[in-house]
């Protein structure tokens, strides 16, 4: 996949009249958002697998639970934090031809 | 007037929903809204009365929210899963529709999800599940897995836009819109770098999607299979509500698709070869979702278990014979010939089948449900009856609006097909195919290496 978005969206983000530092604020934001929704949903499997174990009530059941459920998540929030890295500081051509190509 | 920058775009057609707001955009959100505050009304009525105002009763607990809470999950099956399977298998023709699909997931697990509150006549207690939740309990298995899986979606239908994000970004001239489309955008410029992240992203995505949305309804069926409710108590209630989730997710992707299409005028991107394939799928879940039907019924009808004939007769001769039947008619005697010939599984066609497939299976959660609670195992104790009430079918109007509400939002807020995949199509597409068609035919020879 190669042609997607905008060819001319390099050079009209760099002619942006907005603050960039405000929008950069903001994409952090909302990703510490989704960090704390992940991380919320992680400590309240947890707490679960918690009393089970402090009441004795089939702590089993929970960790099986746990196991496939914790991971996804762990794995959505790599996935998330992966694609904002990637994509806010991978914006930048990687050789001249590529960086006519995409003014162009 | 000078026409806007970005009607010389191409795909221009696919922009003008998002940045022009037509009289019909404010009537249909107004229209919407009516309904949806019906339903929020009749929910007021509920929270200050108690769940006295609706028909449930013992023995029969779960009534129209279930049902709707069923029947939502699973056509949230229309999105993610079949767009990740259409994504991983490389099928060209999904372009147009994945974002179509992908909404109605996101939206229809939050609506779902909002059901089962509405279920409970205490919703404040709501958070005992936070704080003391056990999970031996099958809902909490769905709580997790439901959470899971709107996550993954939500996840799943943003990335994807990113591109088309940064398009409406470049499109726009200033304002809230041009920060909330940079915020989002992230940057994008579409460099080689970003497209390697964003495919490596949505490959691994696509693969994660999948099993979280075969649990999701699997985990569903488990809120009554884990009982030993009769008619309930089945090992094949996970595969067989996985198939219909299917089925009916289908037939909500081509109902929404047929509407978008002619109120968007996007005769060229929907075609009809899409209801086409799409019409071959459901039909085979039609076949699927008979043969599930029929192997479950069979099953108790040979065992001639009392406790499970009683509700098997319900069904069929008594009280809800009605429904069952009205379900075999909306699932399999219309959809099924419409499906099967050629020359009837046209756009209309399909859209008619689709039409009586969702009420069907709309049907089909009711019938699983009600008919057992109203003749339990233990029915020396108490039998009973189900009729819904006012207040619930007001509920479920305003959810069913909701749902449509928030769809003609986001087409508002989104480009609602994927112009990026599109685009991509138009460039590399034939080119795609024939290298694979050369792959795998012996004798062609590949091109690259």
């Amino acid at each position: 996949m190669n042609t997607t978005g905008t060819k001319k969206g390099w050079s009209l983000t760099r002619a942006r009249t907005l603050d960039g530092r405000l929008v950069l604020r903001l994409q952090l934001l909302v990703l510490a958002g989704f960090t704390v929704f992940a991380a919320g949903v992680i400590a309240w499997i947890g707490r679960l697998i918690y009393i089970s174990w402090a009441w004795q009530d089939v702590f089993s059941a929970s960790i099986g639970i746990a196991l496939v459920a914790v991971p996804v998540f762990i794995v959505l929030l790599t996935i998330v934090i992966y694609t904002f890295w990637g994509l806010v500081f991978g914006k930048e051509p990687e050789s001249a031809d590529e960086m006519r190509n995409l003014e162009r | 007037m000078d026409k806007p920058r970005w009607a010389a775009q191409e795909d221009a057609i696919l922009l003008q929903p998002v940045l022009v707001t037509g009289k019909g955009f404010y009537v249909t959100v107004g229209a919407l809204g009516v309904l949806v505050l019906v339903g929020v009304a009749s929910y007021v009525i509920q929270f200050n009365n108690g769940l006295g105002v609706t028909g449930l009763n013992y023995p029969v607990s779960w009534g129209f929210y279930i049902v709707n809470f069923v029947f939502f999950i699973g056509i949230s099956h229309a999105g993610t899963l079949i767009s990740a399977i259409l994504r991983l298998s490389q099928a060209e023709w999904r372009r147009p529709i994945t974002r179509v699909a992908e909404v109605i997931t996101v939206m229809v697990l939050g609506i779902g999800g909002m059901n089962i509150i509405i279920d409970l006549g205490r919703p404040d207690r709501i958070s005992s599940i936070f704080l003391y939740g056990r999970y031996q309990s099958p809902l909490l298995w769905d709580a997790t897995s439901i959470t899971a899986y709107l996550t993954a979606s939500t996840v799943y239908l943003y990335i994807p836009m990113i591109p088309d994000i940064a398009i409406l970004r470049d499109a726009v001239d200033g304002g809230w819109r041009k920060t909330f489309y940079s915020v989002f955008a992230l940057g994008w410029t579409g460099s080689k770098r970003q497209h390697r992240v964003l495919n490596r992203a949505i490959t691994i995505l696509a693969v994660l999607v999948v099993p979280i949305a075969v649990s999701v309804h699997t985990v569903v069926s488990f809120v009554f299979s884990m009982t030993v409710q009769p008619m309930w108590h089945s090992t094949i209630f996970g595969p067989y509500f996985v198939v219909g989730a299917i089925f009916s997710g289908i037939a909500a992707l081509l109902v929404i698709m047929a509407i978008l299409r002619r109120i968007f005028h996007l005769e060229d991107y929907l075609q009809p070869i899409h209801f086409n394939y799409l019409g071959l799928l459901m039909l085979v879940m039609v076949l699927l979702w008979s043969y599930f039907t029929f192997a479950e019924y069979l099953t108790t009808y040979y065992g001639n278990e009392p406790a499970e004939m009683r509700v098997f007769m319900t069904k069929f001769d008594g009280q809800y014979s009605f429904g069952f039947w009205a379900m075999v008619f909306f699932n399999v005697v219309i959809p099924l010939p419409i499906l099967a010939i050629n020359r009837t599984r046209t756009i209309t066609g399909t859209v008619v089948a689709a039409v009586s497939i969702m009420i069907g299976m709309w049907l089909e959660r009711y019938i699983i449900i009600a008919p057992t609670l109203a003749n339990p195992r233990l029915h020396q104790y108490a039998t009973g009856s189900y009729v819904p009430s006012l207040v619930e079918i007001g509920i479920m109007v305003g959810c069913f609006s909701l749902f449509a509400l928030f769809y003609v939002l986001f087409s508002k807020i989104f480009p609602i097909v994927s112009i990026s995949e599109v685009r991509e199509g138009r460039k590399e597409t034939l080119a795609i195919v024939e290298e694979r068609v050369r792959r795998y035919t012996p004798g062609l020879g590949r091109l690259t290496t």
